[in-house]
């Protein structure tokens, strides 16, 4: 019976949360309908149903599974793993296997200690494999057979937790704790114990002159004969501060870690930053012009026109969009610029590729649609990766400058303050001027404070001298 | 042990004192090949040599891989006991009927009557942009010969007391160094220190998956394992050391142990080293595989020129950290 996998829908991502089926157990689907909602570290995509068939939901809504590991089975209804499956063989198993296994003294080699490894297994009569009543096979690794066999464990009981759904060890040892409450999962049953005392680097004399090796077996402290531990998850679970007054406690959705991770990480960039401010008096009348010749949803905001000019500078200046991968420094091929989008719960920051080669009005049409998709959670998490630079916008708050924290692994980050009027000297004149501060934050590892200045003092002309944004 | 074992010593330079020894202990052993005597060897190996020895024991041969092969099988089923050094293994391929045609066969062909007590030296590997034709890894060759020893030695104490055993041994031995180490420093052991073929080492114990990895890549998979370690995940690193013959009893017991095996080998993966190893692996332990077993290869094309590319072709450390957790799956969470 098909199983179905969690994808891997983005390079980075690992893991998915299963967020909402959109059929229930036992339903019948059809290939393509859309299925279920998956939550990853930077969107929430809805899956399609990869074939037709009943199906068997295996991640509940809620589980955070890894990338590969099966969330559902869709497949002939008969074939359901929990109805109707035998198998065959595991008495046989049982009595060859098992004895063998727990067998102590070892037939060869003669001259072995004790902590010799245990002799092959037999290979007359094997078992054969277990096979459910529709004649799937189950897949199992030999290890976890051998176990099952021996602990006379049905596998057709067991979910495989492996590669592709495959019951590996873990999986038999966790059914073994479960149904018999003697050992917690994870822990060796004392028949495999036995069998892990083998030898390491068996010390010996003399050269053999002739090809078959003959390997004294004297064990030494590196081969241990200790049975292996489980080992420790990779992420250590936070332990609660409990010095802390009691407070409501909210985990963290994928995105707010996701974030949390980039800006610890963001933290390592030793960052310098300059500010600048622009006279945008003719930029805001570029604005009110172009809303005579664009339809709404083409005309563009003050950010979709810094986007534009930085696009244009960051062209002229491959320098600027470098980015530090060990000791190289690595010019990205296109120039795609990130536009920080304030969603739900965080931020996202949505690509506009190739911004040095569209027009104002389509960038302005893009940023918005970006910008409407990423807060209703339906952008694709490659519409989310791979830009080159970043521009942040606080301005339609009030804000009049700030600090933007560089979107590692890109060099640099504008910030766009409020455009607003402020008294100005013109030719020895107070007069009152459209203004607007940038911040440029920039990675002082791939680019110093000249070369900053003056890619500031460019995106500052563009914006000064609007039509040149319109070519 | 003497006491210059506390002394690190470069990887050429134990290779160097392995040759010293045996000529000063025995005047049947004699070395030739290419640029060895006046020019102390292409990598060094065989500083001095010539000056303590002089050109009777300490030969330089014309470019001629072949000829001074088969003159050295010659002159071992006479009696001496020839080290030939071939530059690189890239070049051993001229010589290769001589190596498996003659050396190999002889005593067979014959009955016992003869042997053939020599040498043959050369360093492998890629990851200095030296493109296809010489950034071979070639072990898998000599290994699938019936009546060759071939023995692979990843540090400097291994490097000297290998070539030791492999000068006194009367069987046709093939010692393949790596460019990669010969820079290499480590502890070697004394005059008397020998180390015999067919004796795996765990380079680092572990119990959640057995990493079997020879020569450079040792070297490699220890740097993995120390990225795994931080991960909580402990594997044991074993070095095959010789090829012919195996010590499969060390494989085989670890991977029992650890229900994983992840096989890293510079060379191809097609019909190779950790082909053959993961046959042996799966005929031995195959009740207690808890997965596939994993192999981490050079990638299968001839060797690109273009750093990038190279770096991409040969394994690295990641990719080892990538095959252990693809290995062990979910299985151990």
């Amino acid at each position: 019976m098909p199983e179905m996998l969690m994808p891997k829908l983005s390079d980075t991502m690992e893991e998915g949360t299963v967020l909402r089926w959109f059929k229930a157990d036992g339903d019948q689907v059809a290939k393509g309908e859309p299925l279920v909602e998956i939550e990853t570290d930077k969107a929430t995509m809805t899956v399609e149903a990869p074939n037709d068939g009943t199906l068997a939901i295996i991640a509940q809504e809620g589980d955070t599974l890894d990338v590969g590991a099966p969330i559902a089975r869709i497949g002939d209804g008969a074939a359901a793993p929990s109805e109707g499956t035998v198998t065959t063989g595991i008495p046989t198993a049982d009595d060859g296997t098992a004895d063998t296994i727990t067998a102590a003294a070892p037939t060869a080699p003669p001259a072995a200690s004790p902590q010799a490894p245990p002799p092959p297994p037999p290979t007359a009569p094997a078992a054969a494999p277990p096979v459910t009543a529709t004649g799937d096979r189950i897949a199992a690794s030999p290890l976890a057979r051998n176990i099952a066999a021996h602990h006379g464990i049905d596998l057709a009981t067991i979910t495989g937790t492996g590669p592709g759904g495959r019951i590996v060890k873990h999986d038999v040892e966790a059914a073994i704790g479960g149904a018999t409450g003697v050992e917690p999962p994870g822990t060796h049953s004392p028949e495999i114990s036995a069998t892990t005392d083998g030898p390491a680097a068996p010390i010996g004399a003399g050269v053999s002159a002739s090809a078959p090796p003959s390997t004294p077996s004297t064990p030494t402290p590196l081969g241990g004969g200790a049975p292996s531990q489980p080992v420790p998850p990779k992420l250590p679970a936070p332990t609660p501060r409990e010095d802390w007054p009691a407070g409501r406690r909210t985990p963290l959705t994928r995105l707010q870690q996701t974030i949390s991770r980039r800006m610890t990480d963001a933290h390592a960039v030793p960052d310098f930053t300059l500010e600048r401010d622009i006279d945008t008096t003719a930029l805001e009348a570029a604005r009110a012009d172009l809303r005579v010749a664009l339809p709404e949803d083409q005309r563009p905001s003050v950010n979709d026109l810094v986007i534009r000019a930085v696009a244009m500078a960051a062209r002229e200046r491959p320098d600027m969009v470098s980015r530090l991968d060990g000791d190289e420094l690595v010019v990205p091929q296109s120039v795609d610029i990130g536009v920080a989008v304030s969603v739900p719960g965080g931020l996202i920051v949505p690509v506009v590729r190739n911004a040095d080669q569209k027009g104002v009005p389509q960038i302005a049409a893009e940023v918005r649609d970006l910008a409407r998709r990423g807060r209703a959670g339906e952008l694709r998490p490659d519409e989310l990766e791979g830009s080159a630079l970043s521009v942040s916008n606080l301005g339609m708050f009030g804000v009049d400058r700030f600090h933007a924290v560089i979107n590692a692994p890109e060099p640099a980050i504008v910030a766009v303050g409020r455009s607003v009027e402020r008294p100005v000297v013109v030719d020895g004149h107070v007069v009152v001027r459209e203004v607007m501060t940038l911040t440029l934050s920039v990675d002082h590892r791939v680019a110093y404070g000249a070369e900053a200045a003056t890619f500031l003092a460019r995106i500052a002309e563009l914006l000064e001298h609007p039509a040149a944004l319109l070519v | 042990m003497s006491t210059d074992a506390a002394k690190p010593v470069a990887y050429r330079d134990a290779l160097n004192q392995a040759l010293r020894e045996e000529l000063a202990r025995d005047p049947d052993v004699f070395l030739l090949g290419e640029d060895i005597a006046g020019f102390d060897g292409a990598f060094k190996v065989t500083r001095g040599l010539l000056a303590e020895f002089g050109p009777e024991r300490v030969v330089d041969t014309p470019i001629t891989e072949a000829g001074f092969t088969g003159m050295a099988i010659g002159a071992a089923m006479a009696g001496l006991r020839p080290v030939v050094e071939i530059m690189t293994v890239n070049f051993v391929i001229l010589a290769m009927d001589q190596i498996v045609n003659n050396a190999a066969k002889i005593h067979y062909m014959f009955g016992g009557q003869a042997s053939v007590p020599i040498v043959i030296r050369m360093p492998g590997g890629g990851g200095h942009q030296l493109s296809s034709q010489h950034s071979q890894t070639l072990d898998a060759w000599f290994a699938h010969v019936p009546g060759l020893k071939v023995v692979c030695p990843s540090t400097p104490e291994d490097a000297k007391g290998l070539l030791k055993t492999a000068i006194r041994d009367d069987d046709p031995v093939i010692f393949i160094e790596n460019e990669g180490l010969y820079g290499k420093k480590g502890p070697v052991g004394g005059p008397d220190d020998l180390i015999p073929f067919g004796q795996a080492v765990v380079r680092r114990p572990g119990t959640h998956c057995t990493v079997i990895a020879h020569s450079r890549m040792v070297w490699v998979a220890l740097q993995a394992a120390e990225e795994l370690a931080s991960q909580g995940i402990e594997v044991e690193v074993i070095d095959p050391r010789t090829f012919r013959p195996l010590d499969l009893d060390t494989l085989a017991g670890s991977v029992r142990r650890t229900g994983h095996a992840v096989i890293v080998d510079e060379g191809w993966p097609e019909y190779g080293i950790s082909a053959g190893l993961a046959t042996h692996l799966y005929e031995a332990c195959f009740d207690w595989l808890d997965a596939p077993i994993g192999r981490v290869n050079c990638a299968d094309v001839p060797m690109p020129y273009a750093k990038n590319l190279e770096q991409a072709a040969l394994p690295q450390p990641a990719d080892v950290v990538a095959a252990v957790l693809a290995n062990i799956g979910r299985g151990v969470a």
